[in-house]
């Protein structure tokens, strides 16, 4: 006898359904498969006949191999250090019983949130040419930090954040009754540790391994801060395209890294699927094993103080920069580079109220869009849904400068030219975001009882009607969520939409790129510094927001 | 009152077949080949084991799944081709689904808001509904302030209160303590007889379905085994799978002597017996099996009987004593009836048992 789950798997659905559908279909096949399909053909194709010339041109010039090998070299100690730090860091602030557990955690989040590159302009005002501390205190003339030391450094502290969120969730999920089973059986804290914890965590380490090699060899500013002769994947891809307009040398470039990463990617979603199956509750038990050993308490807590500390200086060195006169100069406190942000008439104003505009309507649309494709996917039976998840998720394993370059490529000519306009920066928002988003309400979703849907099927409301009057106020407080995030997500992002900007819509995170490049250190900080209080702003308003509605 | 008039349409279930694709790529039959028709007004079980594919009809009808072949027809209108929300069913779920930000008003008169009523009559049938089953005073309550057997009345309220062709119950009750599970049964039963919607009740507690039904279709992989009055089921069972499943049996192999029109002549533990109730497939010769339910077999002191036992086991049930005996190498249960000066029979000692004739009823014993 087989035991089957009931599924919502058979109703019968009208037109109109099949009509929002098939308008998903057309939507994921225009904006994620052509532009995709571009950059291979690009690669690929030259006057209109494959060839493998320009790929393999790339790889018998020992300049692209180093290239290449750089990127991967890279990942591998951003994504071994970055995992260590992040295992170190969840244990401790879930397992252990210390004083500022909740401070770590919320200032572990504040990467998260910031723009990708501040770690890299932290890492250059602290230890480069004129750094605080090579150039002042040491008195050094050092480039030292400039290549692999400097990008590793930025990056694990910049993305170690993201694994342990990912460790974090998987601690949380593990059933305490195990480790409690364990010491109960004469096993002490280490033994327990290596014996039960790590061993049911291997899938969630291996998981958050593979999350920040895919997220190292996407990332651009940072490789471009303080990347020096270190160049990597992503800043030569840069190079070739905005350096020297080589479409077909960037789109060649760009296949190196993106079959690897939607591999890693996919690799890494299964694992992440195993996770949870290995989980013996499903809910979050929160840890009743609270470690109180003075010995273990002390030092995890003095390697939390550590990591947030150096967070801690990451802002407050950009917020110093953002307020003194001219870095490594001249230290006099000025407001001068927040004038020349906001100052009427310039570049800044402009860009950040062309960020806010383009962001706002790329977060609404894109949140919309998610709740209306991940309510499908959820739960109207229709052939090849599991095809359009998979299809919006895409874009989130493409790495930020393949889809930014494939944007470029795809729609600067005909049928659909629409660089240069407020239309392809929006859209390309709402598609790098939109994984996020769909995920969010999967999962927003998932947790309504099946039951409640078919329930108002069945008294006489068409799926139109079930959605507006039980799904999306059941939801409301996750779909506020997501739209948040997706907007916090669009104004700090750089490496894609970077290659759409133009001189018509400009975006902060772009000008700050400029500012760097012309040498203009303190008015990027004092960008940086708007984006990072806005965002954190946003964020702890949303925070509010959530709270309130949980208690109702 | 006179908004209180449902009267439900007749169901009619023909050939009706439903496959699933496994997780291994293969085809599982859920419901294979069924055929059923309920009276309009009539209150019908599906009752088996789960998995045996009852709920999968439930859903069917409901139209939360496509059929795999066969025709649903409610009144005379084949309905495979609507969406749930144009069949105009009730549907009461296990889980209550009740609308969790909506107050216990706004769910009962979430049906009557789509149809785009009049408010004033919305709130007149919706509160008549409410008053029906019990819960008027709680109108304005959200459905997380109301204890479990509280949320299925007003699940019931809101099945109904849109008078629907065919009122469908998947396991209402499982969710519900012991206690709660009487209770809203007989409200249930209560409110049919009133309204006298049809009703397709999906549970697997046979005590439910005997209790409310006027018939029950006694389910096993994906077939129906039997269908019948709750008497014809527990009295009469056709086999032995729903002899077993429904209420608790004891089974003795016996050989049919001779069949005559009104009874049959059996021989079992040495003596013969004449037994007026049996099922179809016991003929002359045949082996076959006495169905013997607990409450009829009885215990008596060693010289009272002719049929001996030894008593493996006792459970003092208050009403009763509930016996565990070995009969010619078998083990059955028995009942000891409590009161008088009788004491327990010790574990080990030779007991007598007994049981009348038309008490018995009469299997084929095949292999299954």
């Amino acid at each position: 006898m087989i035991k089957r789950k009931p599924k919502q798997g058979g109703t019968r659905e009208e037109p109109t359904t099949y009509a929002v559908f098939g308008l998903a279909w057309v939507w994921l096949l225009v904006l994620i498969a052509y532009p995709l399909v571009q950059i291979l053909v690009a690669a690929f194709f030259v006057s209109g006949n494959f060839t493998l010339s320009e790929f393999y041109s790339l790889l018998e010039t020992a300049y692209y191999r180093r290239v290449i090998a750089n990127s991967f070299r890279l990942a591998a100690i951003v994504a071994t250090f970055g995992t260590i730090i992040a295992l170190i860091f969840a244990l401790a602030v879930t397992k252990v019983d210390m004083p500022g557990r909740k401070l770590f955690h919320i200032v572990a989040l504040v990467p998260t949130i910031s723009p990708p590159f501040a770690f890299g302009l932290a890492v250059i005002m602290l230890f480069g040419r004129q750094g605080l501390v090579t150039h002042e205190i040491l008195g050094l003339e050092t480039s030292a930090i400039y290549g692999l030391n400097g990008m590793a450094v930025a990056q694990i502290f910049g993305f170690f954040p993201f694994a342990y969120l990912l460790l974090r969730g998987v601690l949380l999920g593990l059933n305490p009754s195990l480790e409690e089973a364990a010491s109960t059986l004469g096993a002490n804290r280490l033994k327990t540790l290596f014996t039960v914890t790590l061993p049911l965590m291997t899938t969630g380490i291996a998981s958050a391994f593979l999350l920040l090699f895919i997220y190292s060899m996407a990332d651009l500013g940072n490789a471009l801060l303080i990347g020096g002769n270190y160049t990597v994947v992503s800043s030569q891809i840069y190079l070739a395209i905005i350096g020297q307009f080589d479409f077909a040398r960037g789109a060649a470039l760009s296949v190196t890294i993106l079959f690897p990463a939607v591999l890693l990617f996919i690799w890494q979603k299964r694992l992440e699927q195993r996770t949870t199956y290995a989980m013996v509750s499903g809910r979050p038990s929160g840890s009743s094993t609270s470690i109180r050993e003075r010995g273990i308490v002390w030092s995890a807590w003095a390697i939390c103080v550590l990591i947030t500390v150096i967070i801690g200086a990451v802002y407050l060195t950009i917020l110093a920069g953002a307020s003194t006169r001219l870095w490594g100069v001249n230290y006099t406190p000025t407001l001068d580079h927040f004038r020349s942000v906001f100052g009427a008439g310039n570049l800044g104003l402009r860009a950040l109220q062309d960020t806010f505009f383009l962001a706002s309507i790329a977060a609404v649309v894109g949140g919309v869009l998610s709740l209306a494709i991940g309510y499908m996917v959820q739960r109207v039976p229709v052939r090849g849904r599991g095809m359009v998840d998979f299809l919006s998720m895409i874009p989130m394993a493409v790495p930020g400068v393949v889809i930014g370059i494939a944007y470029a490529i795809a729609f600067n000519k005909p049928p659909l030219i629409i660089s240069g306009t407020a239309l392809i920066i929006i859209l390309l928002f709402i598609v790098r975001t939109m994984p996020f988003g769909l995920r969010m309400s999967v999962a927003a979703i998932g947790q309504i009882d099946v039951a409640i849907d078919e329930a108002s099927l069945t008294l006489g409301a068409n799926r139109f009607q079930t959605f507006a009057r039980v799904t999306l106020p059941l939801i409301r407080t996750s779909f506020v969520a997501s739209i948040i995030y997706m907007f916090t997500r669009n104004i700090t992002s750089l490496s894609a939409v970077i290659f759409v900007v133009s001189a018509n819509w400009t975006l902060v995170t772009a000008a700050m790129l400029s500012e760097i490049e012309t040498g203009r250190i303190s008015v990027a900080s004092a960008f940086a510094v708007v984006l990072v209080v806005i965002v954190v702003a946003i964020n702890i308003i949303l925070f509010r927001f959530i709270e309130r509605q949980k208690t109702p | 009152m006179e908004t209180l008039t449902t009267q439900g349409n007749a169901l009619r279930l023909v050939d009706l077949e439903k496959e699933f694709r496994a997780p291994d790529g293969g085809m599982v039959t859920a419901v294979n080949n069924i055929s059923l028709d309920v009276a309009p007004g009539e209150f019908v079980s599906l009752l088996g084991p789960s998995g045996c594919g009852k709920t999968t009809i439930l859903r069917m009808v409901a139209g939360l799944e496509q059929p795999s072949g066969g025709e649903i027809l409610i009144g005379e209108e084949r309905v495979n081709e609507l969406p749930p929300y144009k069949r105009n069913i009730g549907l009461v779920f296990q889980s209550y689904a009740l609308f969790p930000h909506k107050t216990v008003f706004d769910n009962v008169a979430y049906s009557q808001t789509l149809r785009r009523r009049p408010k004033a009559e919305i709130k007149s049938s919706v509160d008549e509904m409410l008053a029906l089953v019990g819960l008027d005073h709680h109108a304005d309550r959200f459905p997380t302030q109301l204890s479990g057997g509280q949320q299925q009345r007003v699940a019931l309220a809101r099945a109904l209160v849109s008078d629907p062709r065919v009122l469908l119950f998947d396991e209402p009750l499982s969710n519900l303590d012991a206690r709660l599970r009487v209770q809203v049964r007989a409200e249930i039963r209560r409110v049919h007889q009133r309204l006298r919607p049809t009703v397709i009740y999906v549970t697997h507690d046979q005590s439910e379905a005997m209790s409310m039904s006027d018939r029950i279709a006694v389910m096993s992989a994906g077939q129906v085994i039997q269908l019948g009055t709750p008497q014809d089921i527990y009295q009469r069972p056709d086999n032995k799978f729903v002899a077993d499943f429904v209420g608790s049996a004891n089974f003795f192999p016996a050989r049919v002597l001779e069949r005559k029109s009104k009874e049959l002549v059996v021989e079992f533990s040495g003596g013969t017996f004449k037994i007026g109730s049996w099922a179809p497939g016991c003929e002359q010769n045949d082996d076959v099996l006495l169905v013997i339910r607990q409450e009829h077999l009885e215990i008596l002191p060693e010289s009272d009987s002719s049929i001996h036992g030894i008593i493996r086991g006792t459970e003092f049930l208050g009403t009763h004593t509930e016996c565990m005996v070995e009969i010619g190498g078998q083990t059955a249960l028995a009942t000891l009836e409590s009161g008088g000066s009788r004491t327990m029979p010790a574990l080990g000692s030779k007991v007598g048992i007994r049981f009348r004739e038309n008490r018995v009823h009469v299997i084929a014993n095949t292999p299954e």
